[in-house]
């Protein structure tokens, strides 16, 4: 009788323990599936626009009145995108945009970096209540001061020129300065104080400290202050709006000069579709999509080892 | 020896004056300047536009703005109520997106890179071409296809079958409702990658322990996941509410532009700027010294 039972507990444990396994595996599964199938969608509803933006720029009137090919080319249409490139001027534009985007951003390195350290590192008096300023300054919109900086930029004899822009980055200030700050302070903070201990040992002084040791260990918040920067650069269109002359205008400027003259057609849907300012819009934004591409892995790390985490 | 060391220190923490001088000198024109300037506006009246001379106003342009102005009061009451509203649902919502892409998946790359796609995109010309070609707003839809329903056209929109399917009333909401979700979606780009950086910095024999005692998912999330992410929870909801409220397209600030460029109207314009920035301000503080009660430091 005794080896029956064992054997039969013995069956029975083995089946369970199979039922057991695929309870876990196939629950993991439908897991994963759900997680996938969500994921999926969500990509969908935040690529939409981009996708939308792009076929539709790239389609024939004709088809755009079309209902049953909302979603189908049937023929590639280039010229509106040939059109807009002249219009917009575009490679002197991307020259502009450029300008202001990489000078704007060296500035912000710089000085968000020396004044991140400063925060960071030494205690002197006032420094709280510095660091709280420099907080607050990110919660005063633009908007709020613009009117005694166009008076101040006016009477300097800079408007119509970069200076209103980028002179800004290079002390702190300009878009969203205060959050680089913030961003470059957290980093160093993590940072042990034996780099700076055998550095003094060695004789290095404090400015070269910061030149030659610091600024390359914080190479990853570099990179993401310098994306930051040069997408909202990129994309801001308050202050160029403001500050900036015709012939100075940048990239996403001059979507709103195409659009002014262009062609509008009434979909099957309804809305109504200026082709010619879709063209711009994806013109405009193509080379800041491919920067973003590039650098997108480090950019994550980045926001990984940046301190923001322990914040 | 003591003193000798404490010495040492305040002349290496004089250099701490030497790094923060240029934000110090920024501060200075760029902040200082123009935000007393501003406040000085706010409490007199323009008397001649070209050379800006002033006279002294007193709390006229404030008391203006709060009694004779019918425009600003429901402006600003709408637009705390969308920063109310939206700010935690974009916290909650970033957080989740975050904790599904911090599991092992496929195409991990590619998610990240869509979910971060609006804050490329921006909230700028780019956006509002694009929101202005796929729909006046849902809503705005909506009502439009209930119009034409009204006088008995074809209903040829989406919103127009909805309306037709499930009524006026729902319709409205639920495209209120895809709004507001779209909304959200383009709100929470960088909210996710920094609650996504934050997940990824709690070490796995966390999550290994609480496995081999039997922990399931959500009690792992609650346990552990939660508590780790407070100081991040912190973080991105004082700047989704600096976000919120500087947002270029925030209805309150485009009314002070106008009053301020189109009318000219430059010191009611500073006193409207600078209401709305004492209350933002406020809010902004009052949520970061709530949420720190909670924030759990280890």
């Amino acid at each position: 009788m005794n080896p029956t039972i064992s054997e039969n507990r013995k069956k029975q444990s083995k089946s369970s323990f199979r039922m057991d396994h695929f309870r876990k595996v196939s629950g993991k599964l439908l897991i994963n599936l759900v997680i996938y199938v969500l994921l999926m969608e969500l990509v969908f509803v935040f690529l939409y626009p981009l996708i939308y933006l792009i076929f539709n720029s790239l389609k024939y009137d004709f088809e755009l009145i079309d209902a049953s090919k909302v979603w189908v080319l049937t023929k590639v249409n280039t010229e509106n995108y040939s059109k807009v490139f002249q219009n917009m001027d575009y490679f002197h534009a991307l020259f502009n945009t450029l300008t202001v985007v990489l000078v704007s951003t060296v500035g912000h390195v710089l000085s968000c970096g020396l004044a991140g350290y400063g925060f960071a590192r030494f205690s002197f008096r006032g420094k709280g209540i510095m660091f709280g300023i420099a907080m607050l300054s990110l919660i005063i919109p633009p908007q709020v001061l613009i009117m005694p900086l166009y008076i101040q930029y006016s009477k300097l004899n800079w408007m119509g020129t970069f200076l209103p822009i980028l002179i800004p980055c290079f002390f702190g200030f300009g878009l969203k300065g205060g959050l680089h700050i913030f961003l470059f302070r957290q980093f160093f903070k993590t940072l042990p104080k034996s780099y700076e201990e055998a550095a003094k040992i060695e004789g290095c002084s404090m400015p070269r400290i910061f030149f030659s040791i610091m600024l390359p260990i914080a190479k990853t918040t570099i990179l993401v202050v310098s994306i930051l920067s040069v997408v909202w650069h990129w994309n801001d269109a308050f202050e160029p709006d403001t500050y900036l002359s015709n012939y100075n205008r940048m990239l996403v400027q001059r979507i709103s000069g195409v659009a002014q003259y262009g062609v509008k057609v009434t979909t099957a849907l309804g809305n109504e579709i200026n082709l010619d300012a879709m063209a711009a819009c994806v013109l405009a934004m193509l080379p800041l999509m491919v920067i973003y591409f590039v650098f997108q892995k480090q950019f994550m790390q980045g926001v990984e080892n940046s301190g923001l985490a322990n914040f | 020896m003591k003193i000798k060391k404490s010495k040492l220190t305040s002349k290496e923490n004089k250099w701490g004056y030497f790094f923060t001088a240029p934000w110090m000198l920024g501060f200075l024109a760029f902040f200082t300047y123009p935000l007393v300037y501003s406040l000085i506006l706010s409490f007199s009246k323009v008397k001649d536009i070209v050379s800006y001379s002033l006279d002294f106003a007193g709390w006229t342009n404030y008391a203006n703005a709060f009694f004779q102005d019918t425009d600003f009061i429901p402006l600003l009451l709408d637009t705390l109520k969308e920063v109310l509203i939206k700010t935690p649902i974009v916290v909650v919502f970033s957080l989740f997106i975050a904790i599904l892409l911090n599991r092992k998946l496929k195409f991990k790359g590619l998610f990240r890179v869509a979910f971060f796609l609006p804050v490329l995109l921006g909230t700028g010309v780019v956006m509002d071409t694009i929101t202005g070609n796929i729909a006046k707003t849902a809503s705005e839809l909506a009502e439009e296809a209930y119009e034409s329903m009204a006088t008995s056209e074809e209903v040829i929109s989406l919103s127009g079958t909805l309306v037709a399917i499930f009524g006026y009333r729902i319709a409205y909401f639920m495209s209120n409702l895809l709004t507001l979700t779209k909304d959200i979606f383009w709100m929470s780009g960088i909210q996710i990658i920094i609650f996504l950086g934050a997940l990824q910095t709690i070490p796995e024999s966390y999550y290994e322990a609480a496995y081999c005692d039997g922990a399931m998912e959500w009690e792992k999330f609650w346990k552990i996941t939660l508590p780790l992410v407070t100081p991040t929870i912190l973080l991105n909801t004082v700047f989704t509410i600096i976000d919120f409220s500087t947002n270029a397209g925030n209805k309150v600030i485009k009314y002070t532009l106008d009053t301020t460029f189109k009318d000219f109207n430059l010191a009611y314009g500073s006193a409207l700027g600078w209401i709305y920035f004492v209350i933002s301000g406020v809010i902004a503080i009052l949520a970061f010294i709530i949420l720190r009660r909670f924030t759990n430091y280890d």
